[in-house]
């Protein structure tokens, strides 16, 4: 390929939704697994409505993030890509009194089993090639004319705070302590299920915030815990993305910190490896990171695995993407690609410098430019420490 | 324990501790007030000592309290510096005086607390240099970098820092300070933000002690609470390369 990836994105997501076109009219009859979008384009007026394939079963599955980190990257667009996004516009306060409409797909956010249902369209789904977003992909899409719905089984967890008044902070916190999966907390924050005043979240948005907000949780009760008594390493390395997790035992700090050579998705033309990344020290930090929501995604996982140890940590987390990663598939993958890491037995070391040198020996990028390009190395390598030096 | 001291002065020595940490042990005994903190990332560490005379009026025997210092800066911002406080403590509480303004705060549980050791330091290198020369350079390297490098030589004292292209120096030759010992030049590179920290947080002192050595953490000495007490603030040093 012209562009120096192994494959081409476009044409594969462009195959793939022909494939769909071909099965594709007006009029939809299929099984919501559930899934609903909310689009951010023209807030607060925004899109919403339905993910609906055509097919009818046990589609769950196409709405469980948490489940897909074993796919390989052809199946999972493809799988995606069956799901036709319908679109109506509303104001997002439109959500504390729902019509017909919003109701359904409130219903469907708190629903874990598929819902068939009968849509038709304005006109007959397109898709769009647009590559390079936070959400993860969906397929073709069209305005929606009329939309039925079958009968709906709510989660009763979810459902106790459609009807309650507590605080979105406070419903997410619970569902979660529960053991609600962050996905269909996410979904349903988006669908304006939360809160006194409810209202639509653009998807991008409810999935970052849900992040942020369970993870920033999470980290104030892992200060309380002793740190770890030796340095680690997790490994992941699923759907063309490798993942090397350092834990130093140091207080809480946390950083992600990314490399794209040349030819991967971010850096398609570039001809030296580019570097990203964000951090935050003990008193965490108060912008939104610049690396955006990956940085939550990977906080909530580490801080996951922490809170099971009852330990604290420094925390240093690095991702390599190949060439072969040929389209962003959504903040799910960072979590559940880091989730997927803390579940493997981690290579214990001595020393913290092992720790960090076995970490980036995984990858293909050179160790100084790991260490240039993360905040939490540079500090390792030369900023020096109080009991570094005699203590009487 | 029982005291009672000028607002100013708790106020000074929060300010100081809060640069570092958000909680903290305070040791009381027959003779006075002393607390140790070392900041999260170990980089630096606060010793503050304030004896019995430091106090309008002081009773305690050998007791250590574990101490929310935000929620004290907020019962700090209820006076004004003219005010006197008094502090008892209660059980499991802490009782602030102010006026006929009352306030209580559970105290923090001291068992998992540690008090930080102090290294014992040989840094063959000191000057007493005025507060005022050392803000002016720590403000402005912070402008350009995030280090800034300290230099003693047996005929001056000298801070530094480059950026990629600006460069900030204040040097301080032999007959503008008030005290140099230094056989050997010594050098060593400091992270600038706990210099910006410390010297927005000190009240008291007009001159600071500092000692030093090449690469090697800095020792500064200094006066709080009007002259009465006593702090040291030692801050590891920045290494280049490996």
């Amino acid at each position: 390929m012209l562009c120096g990836k192994a494959e081409c994105p476009l044409l594969l997501r462009y195959y793939a939704l022909m494939r769909m076109h071909k099965k594709l009219g007006k009029d939809i009859h299929g099984s919501s697994p559930p899934g609903v979008f909310v689009g951010r384009y023209g807030y607060p007026k925004v899109a919403i409505g339905p993910l609906v394939p055509p097919l009818i079963g046990n589609t769950e599955y196409m709405d469980i993030p948490e489940n897909w980190i074993d796919m390989g990257i052809r199946d999972f667009v493809e799988m995606r890509s069956t799901l036709v996004r319908g679109m109506k516009r509303y104001s997002v306060t439109n959500a504390h009194d729902p019509d017909y409409f919003v109701v359904s797909l409130q219903e469907m956010a708190m629903s874990e089993a598929h819902v068939d249902t009968e849509t038709t369209f304005e006109r007959t789904p397109r898709g769009t090639l647009v590559p390079g977003s936070e959400v993860q992909p969906y397929g073709p899409k069209a305005p929606i004319k009329k939309f039925s719905v079958d009968s709906i089984r709510v989660n009763r967890k979810l459902e106790k705070f459609y009807y309650d008044e507590a605080k979105t902070t406070e419903a997410v916190l619970s569902l979660y302590r529960d053991g609600v999966r962050v996905s269909l907390i996410q979904k349903a924050l988006s669908m304006g299920i939360f809160g006194e005043r409810k209202k639509f979240v653009p998807t991008r948005w409810s999935i970052t915030a849900v992040d942020s907000l369970l993870s920033k949780v999470l980290v104030e009760k892992i200060k309380d815990f002793p740190t770890i008594d030796n340095s680690m390493v997790f490994v992941s390395d699923k759907m063309e993305n490798t993942f090397a997790v350092i834990f130093l035992p140091r207080k809480w700090s946390y950083e992600l910190v990314e490399a794209w050579y040349p030819g991967t998705l971010w850096n398609p033309y570039g001809s030296k490896t580019f570097m990203v990344s964000s951090h935050e020290f003990y008193e965490g930090r108060k912008d939104y990171a610049e690396i955006g929501g990956c940085y939550y995604a990977a906080r909530l996982a580490v801080t996951e695995k922490l809170i099971k140890m009852r330990r604290q940590a420094e925390v240093i987390v690095l991702r390599e993407a190949k060439p072969t990663y040929l389209m962003p598939l959504g903040v799910w993958h960072v979590r559940e690609n880091v989730r997927n890491a803390m579940k493997n037995e981690p290579r214990i070391f001595e020393s913290e410098k092992e720790a960090i040198r076995y970490a980036i020996s995984q990858f293909r990028i050179p160790f100084e430019r790991w260490v240039d390009g993360s905040t939490l190395l540079k500090r390792f390598y030369t900023q020096r420490r109080i009991e570094d030096y005699e203590v009487l | 324990m029982r005291a009672k001291m000028d607002v100013k002065d708790l106020k000074e020595i929060v300010n100081l501790l809060l640069t570092l940490v958000t909680e903290a042990k305070f040791e009381f005994n027959q003779d006075g007030m002393g607390v140790k903190a070392v900041d999260p990332a170990h980089v630096a560490m606060i010793v503050l000592d304030l004896p019995k005379d430091g106090f309008i009026e002081y009773e305690a025997e050998d007791e250590e309290i574990g101490i929310d210092l935000d929620k004290v800066k907020d019962i700090l911002k209820l006076a004004s510096s003219r005010d006197v406080i008094e502090f008892t403590k209660e059980g499991s509480k802490l009782t602030f005086l102010i006026g006929n303004l009352t306030r209580s705060m559970p105290l923090i549980d001291t068992s998992a607390m540690s008090i930080p050791r102090v290294p014992n330091l040989a840094l063959p290198a000191k000057v007493v240099v005025p507060v005022s020369d050392f803000t002016n350079g720590i403000k402005a390297a912070e402008s350009i970098s995030d280090n800034v490098t300290l230099k003693i030589t047996p005929t001056e004292f000298e801070m530094y820092t480059e950026g990629d292209e600006d460069v900030a120096r204040v040097c301080l030759p032999k007959d503008m300070i008030n005290e140099i010992s230094c056989d050997e030049p010594v050098k060593s590179m400091y992270p600038v933000d706990y210099l910006v920290k410390l010297v927005k947080a000190m009240d008291s002192a007009e001159y600071l002690t500092i000692y030093m050595g090449t690469d090697y953490p800095i020792k500064i000495e200094f006066d709080i609470a009007g002259g009465k007490g006593k702090a040291t603030y030692l801050l590891a040093p920045r290494i280049e390369g490996e």
